[in-house]
């Protein structure tokens, strides 16, 4: 059981890890010079007290995710405007979360901070604890060009990790889909008892899955995560290696396997030679971590 | 001292607000039997309390779901399967992602099964004046409707609500009103409506002027600064025909600055019910257990003893609301205005109205630090609470710039 401690301090590490600790209007972020466009902040720092003033209804999300503070500029040059909205979140853990909970899979993705994407009038990426979205009304190449360019430049000056969170990086490479990973703050699943989830989406003989895990504070909660699973289940079957399969009443099947205080899970797949191969996978990539 | 009385006043509002409950329900209570509602039957379903949603002519159980968070499409499904068919998104909501999930989960639903309503906010606004400029056009509401329609992938959406506003000049820009009226004609939005959070009764009044709007979504909760203004112009919309839609009835969810005090949200949301001038709630639930206490709303508006208690503690919530007794004063070595800076920090943490907050404190002239020479704090306060805590706290508001503040 030595390798999973490694592996639960290193869980415990990156959610608590933080790329600043200094928030609101204390916090400065620099915006870069774009040739020809004057940088106009006419913008609060909003910090969660007045973040639905800015975005409404979905600063709830924002406020789930470790939101801190936002800082907006706007380049402009004649009728040509260009927004750049950077959120700072508690650390790179709950950055990332939100930005994959706004991603979409049908996205451009490109090299930038942890990950981004480009449209033709946006680039959003994130880096640290930073997430960032350069915006533009103009739908044309040579703006789109200049918007990345731009994008470039922010993602330049912020500080913070350019790797995805350690944890994510555990999850096997293997019949993964692509830009899959994501953090889940709460309420993972429906239930207020999964918190701070780790997920990845696989697919395996073109069927699609979704295995996660998550590491609460110690043994205890651990278990009783699971007992309050297991209680709203509809029926529950040990199957072997420790693997458990619950029949959820709103999320159908779910494997899970709980190991000292980690739990891992895997939803679409009730193989449970399969989901234990991705656990052991997985423990293999924290053991050499 | 009118400030304080205003203060009181408020207080006692509420207090009565929450004691005077049973009158409220019994008014309620003609409402149900006013709309019908089968109480006949033992089955939890056919106790749900409807109300009409003004002209509009929907009949909507009291509880929808605000689906702006949730990101589990099983989450929505059981709440369809418990009997919640209203489902709010908008336009903005997780970059589109919101629209796009109950886009694909919704394909599996006959369309006359739900109540859907999304938003859209036009682009150009002067963030300073709230007002729209000229870059505001009727062909970018179009535009992000379209988009919109195309996530979800119905062919029509039965509320389209401009998002957010708080100017009535905003609120009744015509290129923004031509848009909406040219998608209802299409048939793609069965009503037109306004949702807003700031200003609400100044937008609830031009949506009654506007002859445009039919429904209005709007914030109302225990903790408003301005309840009885909200009550006029809830009742004045009512009058005129406009359907409610409530929003933000759990304040923000939690009584404290720390986040370690929730909202009792079975008894906010049944408070915001009391007034039969709010025809449905779109609490913005995340977790089935959440949805369970939702759905218990749904089948009885009335509160308990229990939740009378917690909702009568939250607006009396030692941490948060100075009730202007005043006995503070004489004990402040430095004559204070205490009452005052409390009530700035109650705008702040209770409100979130930080623009209210930092005027008060500039317009009380004090230094950067009032309580910096100090060295113990003199004050005894009835409520307990840390006041030179709270004064460190707050004061740093009026060294913040005020355009960092929105």
């Amino acid at each position: 059981m030595k390798t999973v401690n490694i592996i639960l301090g290193l869980l415990l590490i990156s959610v608590l890890s933080s790329g600043s600790c200094v928030y609101g209007a204390d916090v400065k972020v620099v915006f870069p010079k774009l040739k020809g466009y004057e940088i106009v902040k006419d913008y609060p720092v909003y910090i969660p007290d007045n973040l639905w003033d800015y975005i409404n209804g979905g600063a709830d999300a924002y406020l789930n995710y470790g939101f801190t503070d936002l800082h907006i500029a706007e380049y402009v040059k004649g009728e040509n405007r260009i927004k750049v909205e950077v959120y700072h979140h508690k650390n790179n853990v709950y950055a990332y979360g939100m930005y994959a909970l706004e991603r979409s899979p049908d996205y451009q993705f490109i090299d930038l901070g942890i990950q981004g994407y480009a449209e033709n009038s946006l680039v959003n990426f994130v880096k640290g604890p930073w997430y960032v979205k350069v915006s533009t009304y103009t739908e044309d190449k040579k703006t789109g060009d200049l918007i990345l360019k731009l994008a470039n430049n922010v993602e330049k000056g912020l500080e913070g990790r350019s790797k995805i969170p350690e944890v994510l990086g555990y999850f096997p490479k293997e019949e993964k889909i692509l830009n899959s990973e994501s953090f889940i703050a709460d309420n993972y699943l429906g239930y207020s008892f999964l918190n701070e989830v780790y997920t990845s989406g696989y697919k395996h003989n073109d069927k699609p899955f979704v295995v996660f895990i998550l590491s609460p504070k110690n043994i205890e909660k651990s278990e009783e995560i699971v007992e309050n699973l297991l209680s709203k289940a509809k029926s529950s079957t040990v199957l072997k290696e420790g693997i458990v399969s619950v029949e959820d009443p709103y999320n159908g099947t779910i494997l899970i396997k709980r190991i000292e205080k980690s739990i891992f899970g895997c939803m679409g797949n009730e193989d449970p030679d399969l989901f234990n191969n991705y656990i052991n996978k997985m423990l293999g990539s924290m053991a050499k971590d | 001292m009118k400030k304080s009385e205003n203060s009181i006043n408020r207080r006692k509002f509420l207090l009565s607000s929450v004691l005077g409950a049973s009158g409220v329900v019994a008014g309620a209570t003609g409402l149900k039997l006013q709309e019908g509602v089968l109480s006949t039957s033992n089955d939890e379903a056919s106790k749900v309390v409807y109300r009409t949603l003004g002209k509009t002519g929907i009949k909507l159980p009291v509880i929808s779901m605000g689906v702006m968070r949730a990101d589990n499409p099983n989450l929505v499904k059981a709440a369809l399967a418990k009997g919640i068919v209203h489902l709010d998104t908008a336009n903005g909501y997780q970059q589109g992602r919101n629209e796009e999930m109950l886009g694909k989960l919704l394909v599996d639903y006959p369309r006359e099964s739900y109540i859907i309503a999304t938003k859209v906010k036009p682009g150009g606004r002067d963030r300073k004046t709230g007002l729209y400029t000229e870059k505001t056009t009727e062909e970018d509401f179009l535009k992000k409707f379209d988009e919109s329609m195309e996530r979800l992938g119905i062919d029509y959406v039965d509320i389209l609500y401009h998002h957010s506003q708080s100017k009535r000049e905003a609120a009744l820009y015509e290129p923004v009103l031509n848009a909406m009226k040219k998608i209802k004609e299409s048939g793609r939005a069965k009503h037109l409506g306004i949702s807003t959070h700031k200003n609400e009764p100044e937008i609830i009044q031009a949506a009654i002027d506007s002859g445009v709007y039919e429904v209005v979504l709007t914030a109302y909760n225990f903790k408003q600064s301005h309840i009885p203004e909200m009550n006029t112009a809830l009742e004045n919309a009512t009058k005129a025909g406009l359907g409610i839609v409530g929003m933000k009835n759990l304040a923000g969810g939690f009584l404290d600055k720390e986040k370690q005090k929730p909202v009792n949200a079975k008894a906010a949301l049944k408070w915001a019910l009391n007034n039969p001038n709010i025809h449905t709630l779109i609490p913005g639930f995340t977790s089935f257990e959440q949805l369970d206490d939702c759905v218990l709303v749904m089948t009885d508006t009335e509160m308990n003893s229990q939740e009378k208690d917690d909702l009568m503690a939250a607006t009396s919530e030692q941490g948060m609301y100075c009730n202007a007794c005043s006995l503070c004063v004489p004990q402040c070595k430095k004559d204070l205005p205490v009452p005052e800076l409390m009530r700035a920090y109650m705008y702040t943490y209770g409100y979130r109205e930080l623009k209210k907050a930092q005027d008060l404190l500039t317009s009380l002239d004090l230094p950067d630090n009032p309580c910096s020479d100090c060295n113990e704090c003199t004050i005894s306060c009835v409520k307990e609470f840390s006041v030179a805590e709270k004064i460190a706290d707050i004061a740093r508001l009026k060294n913040v710039p005020s355009d960092f503040i929105a």
